[in-house]
């Protein structure tokens, strides 16, 4: 995936030009930076969410703004917020989210990585800030997408799945896929030889 | 396809509906609204019948306004209209089902709620089934063009106040055609020509709100 010449305003405020980038299959980056910087909107751009004011994306040499389709069935986007709503019960939200965006069901494989099995019939607005993350990073678990785009998907998580999270990261990395993660915290436990740190303050 | 789309139809039916309180809310704001009408007027029969197409539509109208924000207001603060972009299921269809979903659980309740309403307000009851269906095309057009108010308005502060002003306008000539045709159906006759006027309107509106709403979600994301 190549990012060619990109410049990106948002409202009056341009946060990136003549910014390039190439992002290669079975590596894992990581965007750092001071808030504000534009990691978010970097990496909604990368989704599509936002068009760039001029440049272009590029995915295995296809225009993104014009193969739009063709590139959304590769994404798995995770933002701040968890997509989940409040008025359904864990149970349905899963469903949903894994029959809207094509990707297996963490519930029917059986497997639990995040312990999440217990909450199932709980409403989500029954539920604590790390349990809803750990809900939404449920559906990681087995998912064949090969670009994930998450967005400081740690927040709020307890230390024991932290692990548990780098595991699915690095088995994703072996599988060939590309993450495109912005984080705050140090990266010790990602593989070092595929894991690329890029730091927004330094690039622009 | 139609896994999504069903998957689709039934979360957006239970979201609009939390519970068994919500098509009761409004039906309890339907109701209220009418029933200030016979107070103000009157007792005389003769007046409210003259009044009374008037009185369903501007009501059922008012009704739609107060509902207005079951469309996105949850799904922007759950971020989950990024993953219905995403999504391999086209914008436009999604809308369509949202408003269909939105009309289940407003417009349906007050179809099935007419019959009872009519003897209320005494009207003739023979041509009762032609108000219902122009009450039919007249509440999905409304649920089409609030969605594309609603949509328009997203993420905007005062939401629901410009919405309004938005929306008002518009349906205007929905109530136009629909008060007419009930006023033929109080006369006795079968309306053809407003009815299809209605159609009209209906279809247009099925034409042009996907395009308008989706387009609109997809400022809203940037």
């Amino acid at each position: 995936m190549k990012l060619d010449n990109l410049e990106i305003v948002k409202g009056f405020n341009r946060l990136f030009s003549k910014f390039n980038y190439i992002f290669n299959f079975g590596k894992l980056y990581i965007l750092t930076g001071s808030n504000g910087i534009g990691k978010t909107t970097l990496l909604r751009c990368i989704c599509g969410f936002l068009r760039p004011e001029s440049g272009s994306l590029l995915w295995n040499n296809l225009t993104i703004n014009i193969e739009y389709n063709e590139y959304a069935k590769n994404i798995f986007y995770l933002g701040h917020l968890d997509s989940l709503s409040p008025n359904l019960s864990v149970w349905d939200n899963i469903n949903h989210l894994s029959i809207l965006q094509g990707i297996p069901n963490p519930f029917n494989e059986g497997i639990d990585l995040f312990q999440i099995f217990h909450l199932k019939d709980l409403h989500v607005y029954q539920l604590s800030a790390g349990q809803k993350r750990r809900v939404a990073l449920s559906l990681l678990n087995l998912n064949k997408k090969s670009l994930w785009v998450l967005d400081e998907p740690l927040n709020s998580v307890d230390k024991r799945y932290e692990k548990v999270f780098i595991k699915l990261i690095n088995d994703h990395i072996d599988n060939n896929g590309i993450v495109i993660m912005s984080s705050h915290d140090t990266v010790h436990h990602y593989k070092k030889a595929s894991t690329q740190i890029i730091n927004l303050d330094v690039i622009k | 396809m139609k896994n999504i789309m069903s998957s689709m139809f039934y979360r957006e039916l239970k979201v609009q509906n939390k519970s068994l309180k919500d098509p009761l809310f409004v039906i309890g704001v339907y109701l209220s609204l009418l029933l200030v009408f016979p107070l103000s007027l009157g007792p005389s029969s003769d007046l409210l019948k003259s009044f009374s197409p008037a009185i369903i539509w501007t009501c059922s109208l008012i009704t739609f306004l107060t509902a207005i924000e079951k469309f996105f207001i949850s799904d922007i603060s759950e971020g989950y209209l990024e993953q219905l972009f995403l999504s391999s299921l086209p914008l436009s269809v999604i809308v369509l089902i949202k408003a269909f979903c939105h009309w289940i659980s407003v417009g349906l309740p007050l179809i099935i709620l007419f019959p009872l309403i009519s003897i209320f307000l005494n009207l003739p009851l023979n041509l009762l089934w032609i108000i219902c269906f122009s009450l039919f095309l007249g509440t999905l057009s409304f649920s089409l063009i609030g969605i594309m108010g609603a949509a328009l308005v997203i993420g905007a502060k005062k939401s629901n106040v410009i919405v309004i002003l938005i929306i008002i306008p518009l349906t205007i000539p929905i109530l136009i055609f629909g008060i007419s045709s009930t006023l033929f159906c109080l006369e006795g006759l079968i309306p053809y020509s407003t009815l299809y006027l209605q159609c009209m309107s209906l279809s247009f509106l099925l034409a042009i709100a996907p395009i308008v709403t989706s387009s609109a979600i997809k400022i809203y994301l940037e």
